[in-house]
């Protein structure tokens, strides 16, 4: 089983008849009363002329015979526009369509006016009243914007109120102008306007919005003039209230002052003669003070400057303060900073031209004196002061800061040194220990090294040794008898070193060298009273086993598999 | 009001009644046996009548069932004299006695043409007898155009042209119903028979039709409303 279903429900257009029905009504009564507007004009009430298609001899118009057809056709005309406005068309569109058609009835646009006067004024009348009335509405509207625009910059309290009730009587009526030109007859009337030269009914929907915009404008504008103009009233009377009648004039002459400044800006005069004006405005307004004024406000800017002094005292003093309290090194940067500010004010206060230093403040100070502006040369005079006590203070801290990291230096310099010296120290206990904890190979290896870095040549051998011990002494005697006692020293230090490298090689706890070899060594034997000779066997002796070691060693390092015993010969050129 | 009631129902709902013609119409066209076929009218009916004949030479033949047969020797008989007697008529047995209800199973099944393998020498699937074969094909062309009758009571209601096939049933199996009141008017026209929603894409192409008939109603009103405004004494001119 299948269905099709159609339904149409006409509620809402039984609803746009009747209503078109009851407009039609009213539209129709409306016109059939206006017997010389559009309403005579189109049901025949009435208009200045002699009727419709009579009026004038031939009783043509626009080509069509007689004339009654033309105002059957406006009839018919009528009623579309009425029928089509309850279809929902807008009324630009029904007045756009049904008006030309309208004039069609009557022929050509040069005719129709033609045409229109001859039938009767009643039309012309319309475009002219809605031609005129706009015109005149507009003009007047210009005048008021002008007078308003004056009105918020200048006006007085009462003025400022009559201009505020103007503008909202011309408020309302651009609102009545702007619903009526949007009624049926309203937007007719434009249309025929138009016909006669006049504006459109958009260029005359855009004015009234244009309108509209500048009334909320200068509404506000007002009201914002009124609240500063009654501002004032308030202080001026409570100023009386108090007593204080100088005060209460003092703020009277201010406002009227100010009023009357604004009047001269507002005026179309030239700049120098607006400035003019405003000069002798003010000046006149100074005079109407009196002398009281004069004395009360001279009293007033003494105190001022009084109250600036002493504020500038203490800021100064609380600056001093807080800069005593910071570190040398900040301080410094503080007074540097109070230096350039003194410079600043110099540069400021007419020194531009000088060297922004004490000797720019010193020629400021001269140049001032010169010209005969004492205060200007006491102003400099006084700068000059304060900068140089700020220079020397900074000039005492400069030594002082110099003399603390003098001192600090030297110190980290010694305690450098000291450290230096552990360090050495250290290394070369370090060494040693390092050298005694290792494997004899590696020992033999690091007294030969030690050797080696004391002679300056590699020892492969006793004789080698004994080459390098005598080196070492030959230095210690040549700086004896050169008279050098620190090369002497250093050189016997080196030689001392080079020995206990030697016997370490050696591996011979052999006693500490007690005599002294050398020169210097058969002196202090002869001071001991010893044999030279037996001197000279024993030390041999006891060098040579040294030495015997040291070949040993040398050849048969330990860990060696050479186990078989080794001739050494002895080494005859050792030691002196 | 109520003069206003009748002259703008009047005109109205003669509107909508004149659109819904359409409807109707369309509803012809894609029914069977107009749809699928690209034509109408009578030409709609007896090529569905065609169609419907050589459907069923397709799977049946028909044949002129005598009822007995001739034979020569019967089947058991060892007797000398076989062949030198006078022949036996022996009856026959009709294989496919119900037509129909063949043809209805294999419409079940869905084949389109319903065929059955023949062997060589076979005219059709099935032998039947010639005289059932006619009564089952009279009866099947007799249907056409049935599911089709049932928008008659629209058609006829509303003076649409109503195509021979069609009218062959009568009223069918439908009905309208015309709704009128101050608020409106609602016409509902219902096909009652059983397969008739079956029928592909019908419901797609009837709510189309109902669409396009409504839009010209929407076209048309403002012009009948206007006409009629016409009429009313406070909008004649004076």
């Amino acid at each position: 089983m299948i269905s099709a279903e159609l339904t149409l429900e006409y509620g809402k257009f039984r609803a746009n008849l009747n209503k078109a029905v009851s407009e039609a009504r009213a539209a129709k009564q409306q016109m059939a009363s206006d017997t010389t507007g559009m309403g005579g004009f189109v049901f025949g009430g009435g208009g200045t002329g002699s009727g419709y298609g009579g009026g004038r001899s031939g009783g043509r118009i626009g080509g069509r015979p007689g004339g009654g057809s033309a105002i059957g056709g406006i009839s018919m005309q009528m009623q579309d526009v009425m029928v089509q406005a309850q279809m929902g068309t807008s009324t630009s569109q029904i007045v756009g369509q049904q008006v030309p058609q309208m004039l069609q009835n009557f022929g050509p646009k040069g005719q129709i006016i033609g045409a229109i006067i001859a039938a009767g004024a009643a039309a012309v009348t319309a475009g002219q009243m809605a031609k005129k009335e706009f015109a005149a509405f507009r003009a007047e509207t210009e005048a008021l914007e002008k007078s308003l625009e004056d009105l918020a910059e200048v006006g007085s309290f009462p003025e400022l109120l009559e201009g505020a009730e103007k503008l909202e009587a011309h408020m309302k009526k651009l609102s009545a102008a702007v619903e009526n030109s949007n009624t049926f007859l309203g937007r007719l009337g434009g249309a025929f306007g138009e016909l006669m030269g006049g504006k459109s009914y958009d260029e005359r929907q855009d004015e009234y919005s244009r309108q509209q915009a500048q009334a909320l404008k200068f509404k506000y504008e007002l009201q914002k003039s009124l609240i500063a103009s009654s501002q004032e009233e308030l202080e001026i009377a409570k100023a009386k209230a108090a007593g204080d009648e100088t005060a209460a004039k003092q703020l009277e002459r201010r406002r009227n002052l100010a009023n009357e400044i604004a009047k001269i800006e507002a005026s179309d005069l030239s700049r120098i003669t607006k400035d003019q004006l405003i000069s002798n405005a003010q000046t006149a307004s100074a005079y109407a003070g009196g002398a009281e004024d004069r004395a009360a406000a001279e009293q007033k800017a003494k105190e001022q400057k009084d109250a600036r002094d002493r504020i500038e005292s203490l800021k100064d003093q609380t600056a001093k303060q807080a800069r005593d309290s910071l570190p040398d090194d900040e301080k410094l940067g503080a007074l540097s900073k109070e230096m350039e500010a003194v410079f600043a004010k110099m540069q400021r206060e007419g020194g531009l031209f000088f060297d922004p230093s004490i000797e720019g403040l010193q020629k400021l100070a001269e140049a001032r004196i010169k010209s005969g502006d004492n205060a200007g040369a006491e102003a400099a005079l006084e700068m000059l002061r304060e900068a140089q006590g700020l220079m020397a203070e900074m000039d005492t801290l400069t030594a002082k800061i110099r003399d603390q990291g003098a001192a600090a230096a030297k110190e980290m310099a010694d305690k450098a040194k000291e450290a230096a010296e552990e360090v050495s120290n250290l290394r070369k206990e370090t060494g040693s220990n390092a050298i005694d904890m290792m494997p004899p190979k590696e020992q033999m290896d690091a007294f030969r090294n030690e050797l080696k870095a004391a002679f300056g040549f590699d020892v492969n051998s006793s004789a080698d040794v004994s080459r390098g011990l005598k080196g070492l002494q030959d230095q210690a005697d040549a700086a004896a008898r050169a008279g050098d006692r620190e090369g002497e020293k250093t050189a016997l230090e080196k030689l001392k070193a080079a020995q206990e490298s030697a016997q370490n090689l050696a591996g011979v706890d052999l006693p500490t060298i007690g005599n002294p070899i050398g020169s210097l060594g058969g002196a202090v034997n002869r001071i001991l009273g010893r044999d030279a000779n037996e001197i000279v066997a024993e030390e041999t002796r006891r060098q040579t086993d040294v030495l015997i070691q040291i070949e040993r060693l040398l050849r048969n390092p330990p860990g060696s598999r050479n186990t078989n015993p080794t001739q050494i010969p002895v080494p005859f050129d050792v030691f002196r | 009001m109520k003069r206003l009631g009748s002259v703008t129902s009047r005109n109205i709902d003669d509107e909508v009644e004149i659109q819904f013609k359409g409807i109707i119409v369309e509803a012809y066209k894609i029914t069977p046996p107009a749809q699928g076929s690209g034509r109408t009218g009578r030409a709609a009916g007896l090529h569905a009548q065609d169609k419907i004949g050589r459907d069923l030479r397709s799977v049946f033949a028909p044949v002129t069932l005598k009822g007995t047969r001739v034979i020569n020797h019967l089947f058991g008989d060892t007797s000398p004299d076989v062949g030198r007697q006078p022949p036996y008529q022996v009856p026959t047995v009709e294989i496919h006695p119900d037509v129909e209800a063949i043809y209805r199973r294999r419409k079940e099944r869905g084949a389109a043409r319903f065929r059955k393998v023949i062997s060589r020498g076979q005219k059709a699937a099935y032998y039947v007898a010639a005289v059932k074969l006619e009564a089952l094909a009279t009866k099947l062309k007799k249907r056409v155009g049935w599911l089709a009758a049932g928008f008659n009571a629209a058609a006829e209601r509303l003076k649409a042209p109503i195509p021979p096939y069609a009218k062959a049933h009568n009223k069918g199996a439908g009905t309208i119903d015309i709704k009128k009141s101050d608020n409106g008017i609602s016409i509902v026209m219902t096909n009652r028979v059983a397969y008739a929603s079956s029928v592909p894409e019908i419901e797609r192409r009837l709510q189309r039709a109902v669409n396009t008939q409504a839009k010209k109603i929407e076209r048309q009103l403002p012009y009948i409303i206007a006409k009629a405004a016409k009429t009313i004494p406070e909008l004649k001119a004076s």
